[in-house]
């Protein structure tokens, strides 16, 4: 047995380890009763999503639901955008602390804390500050950005190890500062990768701050929840949906980019 | 023409790609509706109330509950192990195991999925033989197929796992089925879309040689695409189960017994000093993850 049979082998009877554990019967996968009624109406409404409120009393004034739906999509996209905005101007420079051309007393304490930012998930630092100073988007934008800024410096100082460093020891060579050398050598050739896994994880950024919402704030996750708990499957769709042309959009912009990057 | 003004020519007539710049004039459009508009609203965290709650907060509710009803007989490694008995032990493990069997039955479905993903190969001429084959009528569906199990991938993994948990949670009652089923389908949507891609990009020569020779593609694809591909996946493979071990911890703030939810449930009764130690349970329990993970992609690669 090679390698890698032994580790697809020993991650298998860890899953069936856990399976027994967990207790876990296929039974229990068709629902019961009540959640069997739910889950043919939920179903059944994914071949038509609401395209306005499905609620009988909506009080007068209220926007259209679509505009609603637009709303919230783009709230979702500003909490994301505003999150990653700060991922990335604390990331980077930490990737670059964190990468192989920094001396070692600067490198492993960065790698530590870009360790601690990443092992804590973006919903549990919203929660901590939930606690601490209350509700706020602001601190909520924060709690995404720790973690993200954390993988985007770790991937990141990875991108920069990989990257050819001739033209900066050429610079260096010459009498350049580290910091120029860095700035005029490196990174250029790595920003193409950089940028890309950036705009990767702003998606991850949008389907988190979505999730926010079920913490009331106000971003797609909230008006998911109260349509779903309300009954009102066909909203839950049309917010699905919306969801999934979003990500479509943005996968189409993120291909033509890398095509434009890499030609 | 002197040098300087040759230099401003080139610089004029550099190659420039308008997707590009207008992708950035977006980008600066987002930043600045973004930062300018209303919706997140940074300043009032630092209100003078917010600063006192934060004071509280880290004076006082952070420190251990025992430690300020009786400092005298006030021992951490007691405190922190009785957390560790109570619910943080459970937890972890409970999450664990979630992620676990996630990880296996997204690897499964993503991987047998994922030839179905493959443009190059489905395809009426699969891998562009050139070499004149019988095509079969059914053959002319395979790239629709394609495409329809591309879109189903995105749907799966468009859906943060987060909805999808909440979802199920309503139809399956509580349990861990919901939390699994939401980690394998967003996961099994992401693996079987690197899977194809992975497939995508393998060297075509041996799979070429089979079709000549001619075999089907259910017969390329069980003896040259997947020996080929799975090396590649198997590092996939793991650095999913990474996400997966931190969201396993999170889903159980919908009410799935994982450490999540004594997380939350510390939050809620207040006791922030117990909520922070159960954090740190399951940071350990990701940085752990993250190094096997980091081991075992080592070894393989």
């Amino acid at each position: 047995m090679n390698h890698r049979t032994s580790t697809l082998f020993a991650l298998f009877i860890a899953a069936l380890w856990a399976w027994w554990e967990l207790d876990l019967k296929f039974v229990d996968l068709f629902p019961t009763k009540g959640g069997a009624q739910i889950a043919r109406d939920f179903f059944s409404a994914a071949w038509r999503p609401a395209i306005d409120y499905q609620s009988e009393f909506v009080p007068q004034g209220a926007p259209p639901f679509l505009w609603i739906v637009l709303q919230g999509m783009l709230r979702t996209i500003y909490f994301a955008t505003a999150a990653m905005t700060l991922a990335v101007v604390v990331g980077v420079p930490l990737s670059a602390l964190g990468s192989r051309l920094v001396p070692s007393w600067v490198r492993i304490p960065v790698r530590i804390l870009v360790g601690g930012m990443r092992s804590v998930h973006e919903l549990l630092w919203a929660i901590f500050f939930l606690a601490a100073i209350g509700f706020n988007s602001g601190a909520a934008v924060i709690a995404l950005a720790i973690p993200y800024a954390g993988t985007l410096a770790k991937i990141g100082a990875e991108m920069l190890d990989e990257t050819s460093d001739r033209a900066y020891h050429a610079m260096r060579g010459l009498g350049t500062g580290k910091l120029m050398a860095f700035i005029a050598g490196l990174l250029p050739q790595a920003t193409p990768d950089l940028a890309g896994y950036a705009f990767y994880r702003f998606e991850c950024a949008i389907r988190s701050s979505a999730v926010l919402g079920f913490f009331g704030y106000e971003t797609a996750g909230y008006y998911l929840k109260s349509s779903f708990e309300n009954l009102h499957y066909q909203e839950v769709w049309t917010w699905l949906y919306a969801f999934v042309l979003l990500v479509l959009f943005l996968e189409a912009w993120s291909g033509q980019l890398r095509r434009r990057f890499v030609a | 023409m002197t040098p300087a003004q040759r230099e401003r020519e080139l610089y004029r007539n550099r190659s420039r790609s308008r997707f590009i710049r207008a992708s950035n004039w977006a980008l600066g459009g987002l930043l600045a509706v973004t930062w300018a508009g209303e919706t997140i609203d940074f300043r009032s965290i630092f209100s003078p109330q917010r600063m006192n709650n934060l004071q509280r907060f880290l004076r006082e509710d952070l420190s251990p509950w025992p430690l300020r009803q009786n400092p005298e007989s006030f021992s951490w490694g007691d405190w922190i192990l009785s957390i560790w008995n109570q619910h943080g032990a459970d937890g972890l493990l409970l999450t664990l195991c979630i992620s676990l069997v996630s990880i296996a039955l997204a690897g499964v479905f993503g991987w047998f999925v994922a030839p179905l993903g493959a443009r190059n190969f489905m395809h009426q001429d699969p891998l562009h033989r050139t070499l004149q084959v019988e095509t079969k009528n059914e053959s002319v569906l395979l790239p629709w197929i394609c495409q329809g199990v591309r879109l189903l991938q995105i749907f799966m993994r468009a859906i943060p796992e987060y909805v999808w948990a909440f979802l199920f949670l309503a139809m399956l009652g509580l349990g861990a089925w919901p939390a699994i089923l939401a980690l394998a389908i967003h996961n099994a949507g992401i693996l079987g879309r690197l899977g194809a891609e992975t497939i995508e990009n393998l060297d075509s020569k041996s799979s070429r040689g089979l079709f000549q020779l001619g075999a089907s593609r259910s017969q390329v694809v069980a003896s040259s695409i997947f020996a080929q591909g799975l090396p590649r996946y198997i590092l996939f493979l793991f650095y999913r189960w990474e996400t997966c071990v931190r969201e396993a911890t999170v889903l159980g703030m919908i009410g799935i017994l994982s450490l999540g939810y004594w997380i939350d449930d510390a939050r809620v009764r207040q006791h922030y000093d117990e909520m922070l130690v159960l954090v740190l349970f399951g940071a350990i329990l990701v940085l752990l993850g993250d190094l096997i993970s980091h081991q075992v992609r080592k070894s393989i690669r």
